[in-house]
C-alpha cells in the first residue's frame, strides 16, 4: 500500500502511520501475512527518526494488528477482540460520534446507512471474517 | 607539462558543468529546471521559452569562460600566478553559473504560480510499503567491492614489505588508493539507504523504477571504485618507481577521471531514460511538490532528517541545510576549501617569489627557503665544491619550475640531496654533510661566489 503522511499536519507522524496501516488492512491494501518494512527501512523512507516508527509499530502490535518478528520484521496479523475491551472503547467513541451527528441533523437512518456503506467498502474485512 | 594538466582541468570543468546544466533542461519525470510541473504543462510554450533561454545563457557563459581561461595555459616563470588565476576562474564560473540558474528557475517558479500549476500536495510524504520492504535487495551486494579493496591494498602491502625504504610520504600515499575506495563505498551506502520514491499508485511501477535506480547506481559505484583503485595503484607505483617518467602518472590520472565522469553521466542518463519510459505508460502518477524546500538554491527541509539527499540538478548528492549535521558539514566544507585555496595560493606565491638565501650565524649555517628551509652546523661540513651541472635524478618532494628546483631529491651518484638552485646559472655549490648533500647557488654568479667564499672562510 502507499502511505501518505502529511508533515504539516497537527497529527503526529506515528499516529498517522498507525491509522494508515489500520486503514490499509481494513481496505485490503495490506493483506494478512503481508510483510511491512523494517523500522530502519521505514524511517529512512519517511525521513524521520527510528523512534517514531518504533512507536507506531509498538502501538500496532499492542493493539493486535501486526506481529513483530525479530528476523523478518513486521507482518500484518490482525487478532479478534476476545476480552470485549475493544467493544467498550468503541461504545464510548461511538456515543460521542452519534451525539455529534444527531446534533448536526443526521438522523439514525442516514447514520446507519453511512456506516453500512463504509463497512461494505472495507474489502479487507471480508477476508478476515472468512479466515477466522 | 604543467600546461597540459591545466588544459585538462579546464576542459573537465567546462564539460562537467555543461553536462550538469544539461540535466536541468531535459524533463526528469515531471521536473524541469528543478521545478515540478504537471505533466501536461511540460510542453507549454511559455515553459519551453524559459528553458531554451536558460540553455542559451549557460552555453554562452561556458563559451565565454573558455577564452578567459587561456591565460592560465601560458604559465611562464610563475606557476603560482596561473594557479591563483585558475582558482579565481573556477570560482567566478561556478558563481555566475549558479546566478544564471537561479534566475531562470525563479522565472519558472513565477510562471508556475501565475498559472496555478500545483502538481500534487505539499508536505506529503509517500511511502510504498512493498518497495520499502524490499529496498535492501535492490542494489548489488557490497561484496563486489572486494576486488577493488584487494587492488588498492597492494601499494600499502608493498610499502610494508620493503621496510628499508619506509617513509611517511610513501606510507600516506600508499593508503590513498584505499581511502578512495572507501569514498566510493560511502557513496554506495548513500545509494542503498536513500529514500525510495513513489512514482505511481501501482506498486509494480514503483518497484521497477526504484530497482532501476538502486541497482544501476550501485553497479556504477562498484565499477568506478574498481577503475579508481587500479588507477591509483598504477599512479602510486609510477611515482615511486626507480625510473619515474611523466607520461604514466599523467595517463593514470586523466584517463580514469574521464572514464569515471563518463560512467556517472551514462548511469544517470540510462536510469532516467528507462524510468521515463516506464512512467510514460502509467495512468496513475503520484505527485509531490517539494519545490519550496529547494527555492533557496540549496535543499532546506526541516521535515526531513536525512543529511544527504539526491540532487535535483546534476549528479550525486547534496546537503540538507536544515539539519544540524548538514550545517556542520557545509561549514566544514566551506572552511576546508577556503583554507586549502588560500593556503595553497600563499604557499605557491611564497615558493615563486621568495629567494633562497644562505647566511651564517655563528657556528650555524641557515638556508632560507619556502617550506624547505634548512639549518646545519658548519663543523659538520665534510666537503664544499663548485660544480658546473646538477646530475640527473628524481624529485622525492619539492617544487620545480622553469626557474628553480627546490626540495628533496635523489640525485644520481649522490643519493639523498636537498636542492636550492636557480636553473641555468652555474656554478652550483655542493655541500657534503654526513648523510645528505646540499646544492645551492645564488640568483647571480657573484652571489654564488660570495656564498662559496663565506663557507670556506667559516670552515677554516
Amino acid at each position: 500500500m502507499i502511505l501518505k503522511l502529511d508533515m504539516s499536519s497537527d497529527i503526529p507522524i506515528y499516529v498517522q502511520l498507525r491509522n494508515q496501516i489500520v486503514m490499509g488492512i481494513g481496505r485490503g491494501e495490506l493483506k494478512i501475512g503481508q510483510g511491512l518494512p523494517t523500522v530502519r527501512q521505514m524511517a529512512e523512507d519517511i525521513g524521520v527518526n527510528m523512534m517514531t516508527v518504533t512507536k507506531a509499530y509498538t502501538i500496532l502490535k499492542n493493539e493486535g494488528y501486526i506481529e513483530i518478528d525479530r528476523r523478518h520484521g513486521a507482518k500484518v496479523s490482525p487478532t479478534l477482540d476476545t476480552s470485549g475491551e475493544f467493544k467498550e472503547k468503541l461504545k464510548s467513541e461511538l456515543s460521542l460520534l452519534i451525539a455529534e451527528s444527531g446534533l448536526k441533523g443526521i438522523n439514525s437512518k442516514d447514520f446507519l446507512e453511512m456506516c453500512s456503506s463504509i463497512y461494505k467498502a472495507m474489502n479487507g474485512l471480508n477476508a478476515i471474517g472468512g479466515k477466522i | 607539462m604543467i600546461s597540459v594538466i591545466f588544459l585538462f582541468v579546464i576542459s573537465i570543468i567546462a564539460i562537467a558543468l555543461y553536462a550538469n546544466n544539461h540535466t536541468a533542461v531535459k524533463p526528469n519525470k515531471n521536473m524541469l529546471l528543478g521545478v515540478t510541473l504537471p505533466y501536461n504543462s511540460l510542453r507549454d510554450n511559455s515553459v519551453n521559452s524559459i528553458v531554451s533561454e536558460y540553455k542559451r545563457m549557460y552555453t554562452i557563459l561556458i563559451l565565454i569562460s573558455i577564452p578567459l581561461a587561456v591565460p592560465i595555459l601560458f604559465v611562464g616563470s610563475y606557476p603560482s600566478i596561473s594557479i591563483i588565476y585558475l582558482y579565481s576562474w573556477i570560482g567566478a564560473l561556478l558563481y555566475s553559473n549558479h546566478k544564471v540558474y537561479m534566475k531562470y528557475t525563479q522565472k519558472l517558479l513565477d510562471l508556475k504560480r501565475e498559472n496555478n500549476w500545483f502538481s500534487g500536495k505539499k508536505h506529503i510524504i509517500n511511502v510504498d510499503t512493498e518497495v520499502s520492504r524490499i529496498k535492501d535487495k535492490m542494489p548489488v551486494s557490497k561484496l563486489w567491492f572486494i576486488p577493488s579493496f584487494i587492488v588498492s591494498i597492494v601499494p600499502f602491502a608493498v610499502v610494508l614489505l620493503k621496510k628499508d625504504e619506509f617513509g611517511t610520504v610513501k606510507l600516506i600515499s600508499s593508503l590513498l588508493p584505499i581511502a578512495l575506495v572507501l569514498l566510493f563505498v560511502y557513496l554506495y551506502k548513500l545509494t542503498v539507504s536513500q529514500k525510495t520514491t513513489v512514482y505511481s499508485e501501482k506498486t509494480e511501477i514503483n518497484k521497477a523504477c526504484n530497482f532501476l535506480h538502486k541497482r544501476i547506481w550501485s553497479i556504477c559505484w562498484v565499477v568506478v571504485a574498481f577503475i579508481e583503485s587500479v588507477a591509483a595503484t598504477i599512479l602510486n607505483h609510477a611515482v615511486f618507481s626507480e625510473k619515474p617518467d611523466t607520461l604514466v602518472p599523467m595517463l593514470a590520472t586523466t584517463i580514469p577521471a574521464a572514464a569515471i565522469l563518463v560512467c556517472i553521466i551514462f548511469t544517470h542518463k540510462k536510469i532516467q531514460d528507462e524510468q521515463n519510459r516506464l512512467l510514460e505508460a502509467d495512468e496513475n502518477p503520484v505527485y509531490t511538490d517539494d519545490d519550496e524546500y529547494w527555492q533557496k538554491g540549496y535543499y532546506y527541509n526541516p521535515n526531513d532528517c536525512r543529511t544527504m539527499v539526491e540532487k535535483r540538478i546534476g549528479y550525486g548528492y547534496t546537503i540538507n541545510m536544515a539539519t544540524t549535521k548538514g550545517k556542520l558539514l557545509a561549514c566544514g566544507i566551506v572552511v576546508t576549501v577556503a583554507v586549502l585555496v588560500l593556503g595553497l595560493s600563499l604557499l605557491f606565491l611564497k615558493l615563486d617569489f621568495s629567494d633562497f638565501k644562505l647566511s651564517v650565524d655563528g657556528n650555524k649555517a641557515v638556508i632560507d627557503a619556502a617550506m624547505y628551509g634548512y639549518r646545519f652546523d658548519i663543523d659538520k661540513i665534510e666537503e664544499v665544491k663548485k660544480i658546473d651541472s646538477i646530475p640527473g635524478g628524481r624529485k622525492t618532494n619539492g617544487a620545480e619550475t622553469r626557474k628553480y628546483s627546490l626540495g628533496n631529491y635523489n640525485l644520481n651518484g649522490y643519493g639523498e640531496s636537498k636542492l636550492y638552485i636557480y636553473k641555468d646559472n652555474p656554478p652550483y655549490i655542493m655541500i657534503k654533510l654526513k648523510d645528505i648533500y646540499l646544492f645551492i647557488n645564488g640568483k647571480t654568479q657573484e652571489q654564488t661566489e660570495q656564498y662559496y667564499e663565506m663557507l670556506l672562510k667559516k670552515m677554516d
